[in-house]
């Protein structure tokens, strides 16, 4: 055995809950993600357990998709969510019925989201994060935090209680969710800055992970790159991104997901058919949307109405051909770097979870395939940081460099002229709170402390580090813009009914309905002890 | 092989980075004229091979460490493929503007008296700031004629003074600092004489540059009782930590040194 490669996913979606509609787009981010990747994910993870194969996994589940996985309302919406997709596809296998072709693609279909019904009612009983504890407690796989909200940390750190409170909340929640404290974390965006890990050190994580640059332009220089971790001067270990395994999965162009005979995300029986027919299925005002069933294949650099259909089975077989080619390449490398250090090297590769299953169909197939070929000729083998840290306890000290793992590097995904005007908004409540969590810690009346832990809420959500991407990268700007506002707007409401001691108890119970993250919420703790 | 050596230095450091070869920079002439021609013999796919005979020859840590780091990262991209800037979309169009119904009004100020510093990338920051009713006022009634200018400061010395109209605003400073301590003062102008009225938070700005290897590099361990060790490289100083000492204080102190002793030699490149 020449070294370890270590598979992390972030696993997050931001806090999207709207009861006050019967179909609402953006909670189908959630179905979507459970649908295409966590459930497909768990149950290749059953078959390798139960195919004996070793294998090793860290996984982020972020506060806030833990509570959405946790949510009634969210499940029963899910549960509605699955009848009607396995409705649509008995009625694609109708519809198909005299194109061999298309009908057998109709049949996959059905069988696959029947198949995803019985494994989220059976083994998840009702509920996915029963996967992942099951998981996690037979030790193949290590549970991280995140951020409370996936707060963008640099820049909310003006005002370092609400820093703590994104790491304190975070760690709080994961407990509460899977019964003891996370180890590690995923810091959103991978984003740094200087003494952060002294905040990290309070609260007993003991790693987390940068972009290469990070450990790279760090200082001194780490003597051996990212292939180690390093403790920053906290002793609080980094674990760099390796750049190389990192392209082959991520790059859409020469990396695996292009591959033509994988399928197609954008084909889709949404826009594709007649609009009487797919109208029960799509946005009830008739907007035509993504179902998940795409009959085509990504064919070549083609128009989106020459694709040719989808074959599941030659698809199957590139992922496993393409989890060979990624397994032979980590073995050169790691034996490459094995002859350059006086240990184990560990090779670092994070994605993002939904890239596999919901952008690259057959990603979830190629791990699978991966962890079995990593098996079968053990030369490599996959670890968790605490293992890792377990065998290796002696690491370099280097202060990292502030940096994220979004585009060129840094911040600017999050702060540009698109989206700076949050900023002062976030920075004000945050001082707000600290002041209020102050000013009230005595506070006894149990409107008055509802209220406050609503505030609470209301800035942790408007703290998302997804809305400013949103605005950035124009995906779901109006959305992301809406939902900013709609937090500062609650808050200084909230703020002003304690203010003027004038609560009204309707718009409270209903914002603690719909906004209601994270039900231990308590807002005393707010302000760092003086 | 002739060839080679009547080449100056320059040239083959040029043809030694075509070739991708890793540290070039701190090859002689005739250790690069050694590399090129290995990397020549090599076939493009096999070239791991060629750089590990390289290490393995030179017996040189210096190389399999700078191995090691241009491994480490690359520099044309930094980024996942989500994650970028000004991509055109290609996803179908959404639906949100359809459930905008309500609209949720926001204060375009508060009314206060505050200036905050972010850090955007190694060469540019940005700063928001405010000055409260209050504060103006103040200004009209003791100054007749006054401007706006807000500071940065380097490592605590002034270097960029910034012409400012508005007592409400935000501006972006390009100004080059890899991991600097930065922040701005801002005040008003009478008569030439500059009177601050607030100052920002401290940013460490993030850096882009490779920094120096350490003369001593420091190692921590870090025991299942949670005793740590901290030792340096040459196995001179060791330090031992438990709950009782302050070892944070320790490293603290160890990396200052550090880190004076790469700031000093750096000042002396310059």
């Amino acid at each position: 055995m020449k070294g370890y490669w270590m598979p992390v996913l972030h696993s997050h979606l931001p806090f999207v809950k709207h009861p006050e509609y019967d179909y609402f787009l953006e909670e189908h981010w959630l179905f979507e993600a459970i649908t295409e990747t966590y459930i497909p994910l768990l149950m290749n993870l059953k078959k390798l357990e139960e195919e004996n194969i070793y294998f090793r996994l860290t996984t982020s589940i972020t506060p806030p998709l833990a509570e959405m996985l946790n949510d009634e309302y969210l499940r029963n919406q899910y549960e509605k969510y699955l009848q009607k997709m396995i409705q649509l596809t008995e009625k694609e296998i109708n519809r198909t019925k005299n194109d061999p072709v298309f009908n057998k693609l109709a049949h996959f279909y059905n069988k696959r989201i029947n198949d995803i019904h019985d494994f989220y009612n059976g083994f998840l009983n009702k509920n996915v994060l029963n996967g992942y504890k099951y998981f996690k407690n037979k030790g193949y796989l290590e549970i991280i935090t995140c951020g409370a909200t996936h707060g963008f940390l640099p820049l909310l750190s003006v005002n370092e209680s609400a820093v703590e409170t994104q790491i304190r909340v975070a760690v709080e929640t994961h407990e509460k969710h899977f019964g003891e404290k996370p180890k590690g974390i995923w810091l959103p965006e991978c984003a740094y800055y200087k003494d952060l890990d002294k905040i990290l050190a309070k609260y007993g994580i003991e790693f987390f992970f940068l972009d290469s640059h990070g450990i790279i332009f760090g200082k001194p220089a780490p003597k051996y790159g990212v292939f180690a971790p390093v403790y920053t001067p906290e002793g609080v270990s980094a674990f760099g991104r390796d750049p190389d395994s990192s392209k082959q999965v991520w790059s859409s162009k020469e990396g695996y997901p292009g591959d033509p005979n994988y399928r197609d995300f954008y084909r889709d029986i949404g826009f594709d058919l007649d609009f009487e027919y797919i109208k029960p299925y799509i946005s009830p005002d008739g907007v035509r949307v993504y179902t998940g069933i795409k009959y085509y294949k990504i064919t070549g650099d083609v128009d989106l109405a020459d694709k040719q259909p989808y074959d599941p089975d030659i698809a199957r077989g590139k992922a496993e051909e393409h989890a060979k080619h990624f397994h032979w390449a980590r073995d050169k490398q790691i034996e490459h770097l094995s002859k350059l250090m006086d240990r184990k090297p560990v090779v670092v590769s994070p994605y993002d979870a939904e890239l596999f299953g919901h952008w690259w169909f057959e990603g979830v197939d190629f791990l699978y395939f991966l962890f079995k070929e990593i098996d079968k000729h053990k030369q490599i083998k996959p670890i968790t940081p605490p293992e890792y840290l377990n065998e290796y306890p002696t690491n370099q000290v280097v202060e990292p460099s502030p940096s994220s793992w979004g585009d060129k590097g840094y911040f600017e995904v999050w702060l540009n002229p698109g989206n700076d005007w949050i900023y002062k908004h976030l920075h004000y409540m945050a001082d707000v709170m600290e002041d209020f969590s102050k000013k009230y810690r005595d506070e006894t009346d149990s409107v008055k402390i509802r209220t406050l832990n609503q505030m609470e809420r209301e800035l942790l959500l408007a703290q998302s580090s997804d809305w400013a991407f949103l605005m950035t990268t124009e995906t779901a700007k109006e959305y992301a813009t809406k939902r900013t506002k709609e937090h500062i707007y609650n808050f200084l409401k909230l703020k002003d009914m304690i203010e003027k001691n004038d609560i009204d108890n309707g718009f409270l119970d209903w914002l603690e309905y719909k906004n209601g993250i994270f039900d231990n919420i308590d807002f005393k703790k707010f302000a760092l002890e003086d | 092989m002739e060839d080679l050596k009547k080449l100056t230095k320059k040239k083959l450091y040029q043809l030694a980075k075509e070739k991708n070869i890793k540290g070039r920079s701190k090859m002689n002439k005739n250790e690069l004229i050694k590399a090129i021609k290995m990397m020549e013999e090599c076939d493009p796919e096999t070239s791991f091979e060629a750089e590990e005979k390289l290490a393995e020859q030179t017996k040189s840590e210096e190389i399999k460490r700078d191995i090691l780091i241009a491994e480490s990262y690359d520099e044309n991209s930094f980024s996942s493929q989500t994650h970028v800037l000004k991509e055109d979309s290609t996803e179908a169009p959404n639906i949100e503007h359809k459930y905008i119904k309500e609209d949720y009004p926001i204060p375009e100020r508060y009314n206060i008296t505050k200036i905050v510093l972010l850090p955007v990338d190694p060469s540019k920051h940005f700063t928001y700031w405010e000055l409260s009713d209050e504060t103006i006022n103040l200004l009209k009634s003791q100054y007749k004629h006054f401007r706006f200018v807000i500071k940065l400061y380097d490592n605590g010395n002034e270097v960029l003074p910034i012409d400012i109209n508005d007592p409400i605003g935000k501006y972006y400073i390009f100004y080059h600092a890899p991991f600097h301590q930065l922040f701005v003062v801002f005040g008003v102008l009478v008569n030439d004489q500059f009177i601050e009225i607030m100052r920002s938070n401290t940013i460490v700005v993030p850096s882009d540059e490779i920094s120096e290897f350490a003369e001593e590099e420091i190692w921590m361990t870090k025991m299942k009782d949670w005793k740590e060790i901290i030792k340096l490289s040459h196995g001179e100083t060791e330090f031992f930590a438990d709950s009782n000492l302050p070892f944070q204080k320790i490293i603290e102190t160890l990396i200052q040194n550090q880190i004076r002793k790469i700031s000093s030699s750096w000042e002396n490149l310059k």
